[in-house]
């Protein structure tokens, strides 16, 4: 039996405890304990950014690409209509 | 996610049942899949990380369209050949255009794509050299060696069957221990020029191991069977046939032929061209190994002389009927 992360053993036990028996009026009293609204902005652990934004292409790698592209171009050309390329016999 | 649109190329790190992930959200640009896909098949899906449906539109543009068609061609009758060949340059053509737009519209709608592990500029170059450098090419080669491959003749030793200027597409898949015809009498055939074998040169096979050809006044003669009377009036034109095929010859009226006789030897072909006063061929350059036998040509598919296109050759059989 493949052996368990520790993720999978909390799932598992979490899953196999009985639900717990919520008392009356539970969900009143909690909307009746915050104090205040959360703010759109608020960056939480799971949306926080943890590293800058990458930085502007350099020019070098668009010439990179657009030498790539004609290459690929023509060889998608080559390749379609290669059969059609007339060898000479004489 | 909506932190994730406002700073669109960014890491992040999420916590799922304990376990930390770090990823990156790299909106798609449309236009870098669509030029990826139009200088590959597929690559703009790999950009867009549709592995799947990359590796089917790769496949459905090198290894089936055009092979698929060229094959078909030659299964053919020969007056479809040029229509099934051009099917396979549409095929291909469409299935890329497809990918293209494709490409471009998953790539607008992929604004959160988080970035795959694998899919580094490394990757994409190795993928690129891997099918563009290798793939594609091989597949050409191979199609070009085995299948089907267009020759251009630019002498008249073959005139009235093939005038100069004519361009035609000869079936590879001949004269091999897996191909589908052989090398008979009377033939059209491409093969490598024995005195220089950088080149191809086209003519007709008349005689196979073993034959006994004579050439006279009176025409070519096959152990004794004379294929047709030479003619020496007007254009020198004349009609040869063999085992149920006819075919055009042309000889000059005026020439005084000397009585020649070769016993063909194992392995070897002797060769004719169609323009018997005006052709290098076996009578010159001696008989052609078996082996160096490669095309059967099958049908016009452009002519162009000094008077401009020969559209009434356009579609026109070679091999004799």
């Amino acid at each position: 039996m493949k052996k368990q992360t520790p993720a999978e053993q909390k799932l598992d036990a979490l899953l196999s405890s009985s639900t717990v028996d919520a008392p009356e009026n539970f969900s009143d009293q909690v909307v009746a304990r915050i104090s205040a609204q959360p703010q759109n902005n608020v960056s939480t652990e799971a949306t926080r950014p943890i590293s800058p934004t990458t930085p502007a292409t350099p020019i070098w790698q668009w010439f990179a690409l657009g030498t790539a592209s004609l290459a690929g171009a023509f060889q998608m050309i080559g390749f379609v209509f290669g059969i059609w390329a007339a060898t000479t016999a004489g | 996610m909506n932190n994730a649109v406002q700073q669109p190329e960014s890491a992040y790190r999420e916590t799922i049942l304990g376990e930390q992930n770090d990823y990156i959200i790299v909106p798609r640009k449309p236009i870098f899949a669509a030029v990826m896909s139009a200088i590959l098949p597929g690559f703009g899906q790999i950009y867009n990380g549709q592995i799947n449906k990359a590796l089917w539109i790769f496949i459905a543009f090198c290894l089936i369209a055009i092979p698929l068609t060229v094959i078909i061609a030659l299964y053919l009758p020969v007056w479809m050949t040029v229509f099934a060949l051009a099917a396979g340059v549409l095929i291909p053509l469409m299935i890329w255009g497809y990918g293209i737009i494709d490409a471009w519209r998953n790539a607008r709608q992929l604004k959160n794509y988080r970035l795959k592990p694998w899919q580094t500029n490394g990757m994409y170059t190795v993928v690129f050299l891997v099918c563009s450098m290798l793939i594609l090419p091989s597949m050409i080669f191979w199609i070009r060696d085995n299948q089907v491959k267009a020759f251009h003749t630019p002498s008249g030793s073959m005139i009235p069957t093939v005038q100069r200027g004519d361009m035609m597409f000869a079936d590879m898949w001949y004269n091999c221990p897996w191909c589908r015809t052989s090398v008979s009498r009377g033939d059209v055939s491409v093969f490598v020029y024995p005195n220089n074998r950088t080149q191809y040169y086209i003519k007709r096979v008349v005689g196979l191991p073993g034959d006994k050809i004579k050439i006279s006044n009176n025409g070519v003669s096959i152990n004794g069977e004379l294929l047709g009377q030479r003619s020496t009036t007007g254009q020198g034109e004349a009609t040869e046939s063999y085992n149920g095929k006819s075919w055009q010859v042309i000889w000059d009226v005026n020439e005084d032929i000397q009585e020649d006789e070769i016993t063909v030897e194992p392995g070897h072909a002797f060769v004719l061209g169609d323009n018997r006063s005006k052709s290098n061929d076996s009578r010159l350059f001696g008989l052609v190994p078996l082996s160096d036998i490669v095309g059967l040509p099958r049908q016009i598919w452009f002519s162009k002389g000094p008077d401009g296109i020969r559209w009434s050759r356009l579609g026109q059989s070679i091999q004799p009927q």
